[in-house]
């Protein structure tokens, strides 16, 4: 809709109010907004990274979203919210996805519906007794090509292999084309999902543990992909306390976390799951806390079979030895790979890591019988 | 900052109420209103504030000698070779310079050494890789356009001050529209009533923009656009053309309402910026579609770029060429890819073949082939799919990608399910809404006006929330930006 503008020399004074009265009616609007939208703003405060201006936002709204409550300002905003069937839930109100019981009530939960999905009846899997990776978990045979045992298992365009895309942003500028290249082999039936600004610290942002539990439940993919981590280098709470960014407590508690995500995905013996490092950022002191996540990405897989860590720094390193938006490929030709926020990959450098990641998962699954693009 | 945030509620709230009580006192007044819009711009990256500030100094020390160079010629008009020329080509070498740096040379860069490496040469160039700066294709333009309009003599010498506030005025600062200092310093010198604040039209400018952004635009943008762009192979052709027809009103929703937003907020402070959009997409032909779509662009190319060409007084084959040219900077002002060149390159072809069937009908006095009515939908139907076939390549990150875009086109079987029924009713609804007659607005308008300051609050309170209960988590930046 295009809203007609009057002249530069316009001059109808009638529709015209004192200025004062603006800001009454302005300050009024953005007021009531503030009010009926109370809720959703504590809970955007309480999901910013903490330090001082989580503290501040939440100091500010707290007592709004209390008084508004109270008055029962906050209802028209949660029956729109529970009518387009969004998730209201109250702010702080999260429990725990990665407690060690509901991570194992997941598992089960997860391993039921793959068993009693008769969808899965016909898929050839591998035999559960044996790893489905051999000496799979180890960065080392990614980057040295040594060649890892792989389950005779073949899809085909008839029985194809169901492959699950998630992460953060990272995904969103990768998944849909590796979803295309994927579904190009005419073996593999491909999707994706990604939620912006998410990880593995902040699950009171979005429940990734949770949410995989419901993917391998309704989907029980036979590999998934996994990339975290871009919004991972921030404090964490465990066991009600703030533990800063790379302290030991952190460490060990995003560590169990990892390790907790990747075990969620590699319950069920015949799923694989390839874990995607981080790339080389543009930012040297965030480059280094990626590189900082990547050590634990890899000692966790390396600590599982059928969890396979792909380590993507060496992919995106510039002709610098570093971070560049424009790599060479095999034919010496330079590619804009990264996008210009410095962080992201663009759909070249999407491709570039999503036929890598292909590779890697044609190390233990036959790929051949499909139509090869 | 982004307008759709409550950060930037607050920040205009104080800076509103700043604007009204310093207004009368304008040595007050700009410096404020130019801490103001330091601020709003710093919030993405204070680096390059000193580039705005640099650009601000440079382009004044220019217009202030090209200025004394014309009174001292004694003339309104400079001749060739006049200092004041030289000083007009010296501003607009430096502010394409600064252009080039940040925007082209990496391009330039890349494209050179991909070629040379054929011939065995390697790192023959640096690629710089710097960080391009928010709004810098819209301030540096505006730069320019006050330089050439002092050397034509079309405006004054304005005050540093003045100038600086002008050339960084947050409403318009990072995505437009492009002001033209003679549209920008009679205001600037005026004295706006306080008494006489257009809120009806402001606040329904704003709100309209935010609906446009916040719900139009990211809904298409997520539910089909992205996806299908970035793997139109898993697409069926059906839902690829509706993911082309949706980028139509992603874009025109997001960057006219980036400036309904702009013009709103420019308003409550006491100025009035030049329109951009006119219902672009009821165009009958791509010259109608170039006066109702960015059209402070459109007037700045031409003015400044067209006309000094010659324009299409030097003949037809001179007119098509300087056609070409335009659209081809055109397209590579958004942007210094391939893509954008192929999108300024289709325009220009089609502008030019426009003008000449034009001309041919109009010396042959032949009849129109269509009847009435029919002739009509034809041509809106040819131009506004140029105008979807060149945003193929302006949305698509390489050029093989809008070519395996297109190529989708003639998928007949994997359908996606992306194509849902209210994905369709948005992007065809925001379509016919280009041919709804306007009186609605005003009609609205005047209602607004005649309300008290509460019920106008109420109003404003329930739409935000309105705004955002419809629209996704977060805010994706104004893809103009990126320009």
């Amino acid at each position: 809709m295009q809203i007609p503008h009057p002249p530069l020399d316009a001059t109808d004074r009638r529709i015209g109010v004192p200025a004062g009265k603006v800001l009454l009616a302005g300050a009024l609007g953005l007021a009531l907004a503030i009010v009926l939208n109370s809720q959703q703003l504590l809970r955007e405060a309480q999901q910013k990274p903490f330090g001082w201006e989580r503290d501040a936002s939440v100091a500010v709204w707290e007592p709004v979203e209390g008084v508004a409550s109270a008055a029962g300002a906050h209802l028209p905003r949660l029956w729109v919210d529970e009518a387009f069937g969004r998730d209201v839930a109250d702010p702080g109100a999260a429990t725990d996805p990665f407690s060690t019981v509901a991570a194992g009530e997941a598992v089960e939960e997860a391993e039921g519906a793959a068993a009693d999905d008769p969808a899965r009846a016909g898929v050839v899997v591998a035999d559960p007794a044996t790893p489905a990776i051999a000496g799979a978990g180890s960065s080392d045979d990614a980057a040295t090509g040594a060649p890892v045992t792989t389950v005779p298992w073949f899809p085909t365009p008839v029985d194809p292999l169901r492959l699950h895309i998630m992460g953060d942003s990272m995904v969103q500028f990768f998944g849909h084309v590796m979803v295309g290249l994927a579904n190009d082999t005419g073996v593999i039936e491909a999707s994706t999902e990604h939620q912006l600004s998410s990880g593995l610290s902040r699950p009171d942002f979005y429940d990734w543990p949770t949410r995989i539990v419901e993917v391998l439940a309704v989907e029980d993919p036979d590999a998934v992909v996994l990339m975290f981590g871009g919004n991972d280098a921030q404090a964490i709470v465990v066991d009600g306390q703030i533990a800063r960014r790379f302290s030991d407590a952190w460490v060990q508690e995003y560590s169990a976390r990892v390790g907790h995500v990747m075990d969620l995905v590699t319950t069920d013996p015949d799923r694989v799951l390839i874990w995607v490092g981080q790339p080389i950022m543009e930012d040297p002191e965030y480059d280094s806390r990626m590189q900082r996540l990547n050590e634990v990405f890899d000692a966790e897989a390396a600590k599982r079979d059928r969890v396979h860590y792909v380590d993507t720094r060496d992919l995106f390193r510039g002709p610098n030895g570093g971070f560049s938006r424009y790599v060479a490929d095999t034919d010496g030709q330079l590619a804009d790979v990264r996008l210009t926020d410095g962080v992201h990959l663009s759909t070249i450098g999407g491709r570039w890591l999503s036929q890598v990641l292909l590779d890697e998962l044609g190390l233990f699954v036959d790929l051949s019988s499909g139509v090869q693009s | 900052m982004l307008f759709p945030t409550f950060v930037f509620g607050a920040f205009f709230v104080v800076v509103f109420v700043v604007n009204w009580l310093t207004r009368p006192h304008p040595a007050v007044w700009r410096p404020l209103m130019l801490a103001a819009s330091v601020v709003f711009y710093g919030w993405w990256s204070w680096r390059f504030v000193f580039l705005l500030l640099a650009t601000i100094v440079i382009n004044w020390v220019v217009g202030h000698y090209a200025a004394a160079s014309l009174r001292a010629s004694d003339t309104a008009i400079p001749r060739v070779g006049t200092t004041a020329r030289w000083w007009v080509g010296l501003g607009v070498a430096a502010n394409l310079t600064i252009l080039g740096v940040f925007k082209y040379w990496d391009f330039f860069a890349v494209e050179m050494s991909n070629l040379l490496e054929r011939f065995g040469i390697t790192g023959a160039l640096p690629v710089l890789e710097y960080t391009l700066p928010v709004g810098i294709s819209f301030y540096t333009f505006q730069a320019m356009s006050y330089i050439i309009d002092i050397g034509r003599g079309n405006v004054r010498e304005m005050a540093p001050l003045d100038f600086a506030v002008y050339l960084s005025f947050f409403p318009q600062l990072v995505a437009g529209p492009i002001v033209r200092a003679s549209e920008m310093a009679p205001q600037l010198a005026a004295r706006p009533d306080p008494r006489h604040v257009p809120a009806a039209e402001a606040f329904g400018l704003i709100l309209n923009g935010l609906f446009k952004k916040v719900v139009i635009s990211s809904f298409l943008a997520s539910e089909i656009v992205d996806g299908v762009f970035a793997d139109p192979g898993s697409h069926s052709g059906p839902e690829v053309a509706l993911a082309v027809y949706a980028y139509a009103v992603q874009i025109y929703a997001d960057f006219s309402g980036y400036t309904d937003i702009a013009i709103g907020v420019a308003l409550l402070l006491g100025f009035r910026f030049p329109q951009n959009f006119d219902n672009p997409y009821r165009a009958l032909t791509l010259q109608d579609f170039w006066r109702r779509w960015h059209m402070t662009l459109s007037r700045w190319l031409r003015d400044y770029l067209y006309v000094p060409l010659g324009g299409n007084r030097k003949g037809r084959a001179n007119t098509y060429r300087n056609l070409m040219i335009v659209m081809l900077l055109g397209g590579l002002w958004h942007g210094s890819t391939w893509n954008f060149v192929i999108w300024g390159g289709i325009h220009g072809v089609v502008l030019a073949v426009e003008r000449l069937v034009r001309e041919q009908r109009e010396r042959s006095g032949a009849p129109p082939i269509l009847p009435p009515g029919w002739g009509e939908i034809v041509r809106w139907l040819v131009t506004f799919h140029v105008v979807c076939l060149a945003w193929v390549f302006f949305r698509s990150e390489s050029l093989s990608a809008a070519v395996e875009m297109l190529g989708a086109l003639a998928n007949f079987d994997n359908y996606a399910g992306t194509a849902t029924p209210l994905v369709i009713a948005v992007t065809f609804g925001a379509l016919a809404f280009q041919f709804m007659p306007t009186d609605w607005f005003e009609g609205l308008r005047d209602g607004f006006a005649g309300l008290g300051w509460v019920a106008q609050g109420a109003v404003v309170g329930v739409s935000l929330v309105a705004i955002d209960v419809l629209g996704p988590t977060g805010v994706a930046p104004f893809i103009y930006f990126q320009f």
